[in-house]
């Protein structure tokens, strides 16, 4: 006799869903960096050949950021050999406001709201509320080690980590910068990450999460960038786990509309319950 | 809880003749028709539509102590067919949904389901073929039901929905004293919640809070409950909600609270008092229903826990037919990516009744789960012991 209740292994795959399509919104939506933002304006509009930490993360999330974004988007879940599918439509105003809601059959009408640092799931069958939070936040999911405190991370960068330029390398043909970022609070959610960025494009083509202890913990890869007005952003990313063999999960974003006007009242309990 | 009670729950009973259940589906599909129009009559419009299958066949053995144990074998196959309507919409927006569901029942689970009816506890929603009356020799049952049915129209400000639908106002696992209206009931090896029929008005407070008003009148209004609910995000980790109700069928004021606060840990609990206050009342005592529970987890464990006080009332008397004290914990073990198993355990504590129950659960394809379990505990009756074994598979489209 179990409810669907908070993260029953039932509800696991959905968290997992949930998380990833989180992750990818907040990752694209929001205010960039004021500190990185601010060494930028000082850098002037281009780079210089040398250009430091600051003004590359600057660039990047400047391009990255937008007022709003809607999308349709889909999830590809492979598993050893098996493959499980995510469709979903979502949106977000900034970084503190999203709502997702999944349309693939097992998962159909299943919606999750994020409000700064609250995340609520609903699961419409049941009208079931379900808080995400205390140690439901750490969970990890389906075999990756995206967890809700991923999801709800604010990317606030250059308040957790101090950033150092590494180097130049080539990733998937594309030049890079490598931007490596060490953390230098305790509640930053990995020790080190590296981020290669496509300084053509202004996008990371591939990023690395670190522990404490010098494991790498997973590896995300942009696999497509399209171009949306007049910034390159990425519509199929990779991420996979370090820690478990065969899984990967390839996000999709098939619609993507950027900075549209959207009504406030969407990211309410009073929408999520609908 | 022993597996024909399992088998028979999960059909969605009840002793409505089929002619009255005909009319509810026909309502039903006035009430979706309604809505659509309504948005069509607005511009472009968005229907959905999906299905479930689920089908759970086992076998269950109950025993006295020294005695040979009797043997039933059964199955309950059930699909679910929803329908959904979003309009486009702009200051005013139409919606609608609709769910069917439709079981055949065979064996131990036609005997269970004839058991709950001769208790009077089969939901009145239902209609069977054939009908009960005449189902004593049948091997088979065939079982209909509208799950839902209702049609929406959304101000921004504020939204009403006429027509059956489920409210949820609980946060327990297993028991919810504040859940006031949709019952809560086994369904394969999880439970569901069983739609009501009611008109409810619904605004927002602020972002992350609500205001509920729900009129179910049932068929005589003044039998009916009407309720006021709030709820919402108080602090930074703690949810809330107040209730309060008049329900007129049994003549009772009732008021609630419940909340889920994390810290680290989740704890979530609930409290229901209920005061006699309809005429012929006079001299019952108030009563008082609790809840509380908490869950936690570890890498790829969950815990949960749970206990319930039903306020000294005997077990046939609560709406959860538990006894005075109560208690339900569950164990869950992500194995790996596809395959979880979970334990649990309900426990009368008073009478030293309950069940145990243990679940694999595999995800077998897109949209394809297959779950084995096996279930064992005492109930009251001459042959207290069951034990049963079975298998799930639900496929969703």
């Amino acid at each position: 006799m179990n409810k669907q209740y908070g993260m029953r292994p039932a509800c696991r795959g959905r968290a997992l869903a949930l998380a990833l399509a989180l992750a990818c919104l907040s990752g694209v939506a929001g205010p960039s960096s004021p500190a990185w933002q601010a060494a930028a304006q000082t850098a002037g509009a281009g780079v210089a050949a040398a250009p430091s930490a600051a003004e590359l993360l600057a660039r990047l999330d400047a391009n990255m950021s937008f007022s709003s974004i809607r999308y349709t988007g889909r999830m590809e879940i492979s598993i050893g050999g098996a493959t499980r599918s995510k469709s979903m439509t979502a949106m977000a105003i900034g970084r503190d406001k999203a709502f997702v809601e999944f349309t693939n059959p097992e998962d159909r009408g299943t919606r999750y709201l994020k409000l700064g640092q609250d995340l609520w799931m609903y699961f419409p069958r049941e009208a079931d509320t379900v808080k995400i939070s205390g140690h439901l936040l750490k969970e990890g999911m389906m075999g990756s080690d995206m967890s809700y405190e991923d999801a709800l991370e604010s990317r606030d960068y250059a308040a957790m980590y101090t950033a150092s330029v590494r180097g130049r390398e080539t990733v998937d043909g594309r030049d890079c910068w490598v931007v490596e970022l060490t953390a230098k609070v305790p509640t930053a959610p990995y020790d080190r990450r590296v981020i290669w960025i496509d300084d053509e494009r202004w996008i990371s083509v591939k990023e690395e999460m670190y522990a404490r202890s010098g494991k790498l913990l997973k590896t995300s890869r942009v696999l497509e960038a399209r171009r949306i007005g007049q910034r390159w952003f990425p519509v199929r990313s990779e991420l996979v786990s370090a820690l478990r063999s065969g899984t990967r999960t390839v996000f999709y974003l098939d619609e993507v509309e950027l900075d549209p006007v959207l009504d406030q009242r969407q990211f309410t309990m009073a929408a999520l319950t609908k | 809880m022993s597996m024909n009670s399992t088998m028979s729950e999960t059909v969605g009973t009840g002793r409505e003749s089929t002619a009255q259940a005909g009319r509810r589906a026909f309502l039903a599909l006035a009430a979706l028709a309604l809505a659509c129009a309504a948005g069509a009559a607005q511009g472009a419009s968005g229907m959905d539509s999906g299905a479930s299958l689920e089908c759970l066949p086992g076998a269950t053995a109950t025993w006295a102590a020294g005695a040979e144990p009797a043997w039933a074998w059964g199955s309950t196959t059930s699909a679910i067919v929803d329908l959904g309507y979003r309009g486009p919409g702009e200051a005013v927006s139409a919606s609608a949904g609709a769910s069917f569901e439709a079981s055949i029942l065979t064996g131990a689970a036609v005997d269970a389901a004839l058991s709950l009816a001769a208790l009077g506890r089969l939901p009145a929603d239902g209609a069977f073929a054939p009908s009960l009356a005449d189902a004593a020799d049948s091997e088979v049952l065939a079982a209909f039901r509208v799950r839902t049915a209702w049609a929406r129209l959304d101000w921004g400000w504020a939204s009403l929905t006429a027509g059956r639908q489920v409210l949820n106002y609980g946060r327990g696992a297993v028991w919810s004293p504040v859940d006031l209206f949709s019952s809560l009931e086994t369904r394969g090896l999880s439970t569901t919640r069983r739609g009501i029929d009611a008109l409810r008005l619904k605004a927002p407070l602020g972002a992350t809070g609500l205001l509920d008003l729900v009129a179910a009148p049932v068929s005589d209004p003044r039998a009916g409950i009407y309720s006021l609910r709030v709820s919402g995000l108080l602090v930074p980790g703690l949810d809330a909600g107040a209730v309060a109700a008049w329900s007129g069928e049994d003549g009772e004021l009732r008021a609630g609270a419940d909340f889920k606060l994390d810290l680290g840990a989740s704890f979530h609990g609930e409290a229901l008092w209920l005061h006699p206050a309809g005429s012929g009342l006079a001299g019952k005592d108030d009563r008082l229903r609790a809840s509380a529970g908490l869950d936690w987890s570890a890498g790829d464990l969950i815990f949960l826990a749970e206990y319930y006080w039903n306020g000294g009332v005997p077990a046939g008397e609560d709406p959860f037919l538990a006894g005075e004290h109560n208690l339900y914990a569950a164990l869950s073990w992500q194995a790996t990516e596809l395959f979880v198993m979970s334990a649990s355990l309900t426990w009368d504590i008073v009478d030293g009744t309950g069940s145990s129950q243990l679940v694999a659960s595999w995800d077998a394809a897109q949209g394809a789960r297959l779950s084995a379990w096996l279930r064992a505990g005492r109930s009251q009756g001459p042959a207290p012991w069951f034990a049963g074994a079975g298998l799930s598979l639900s496929v969703s489209f």
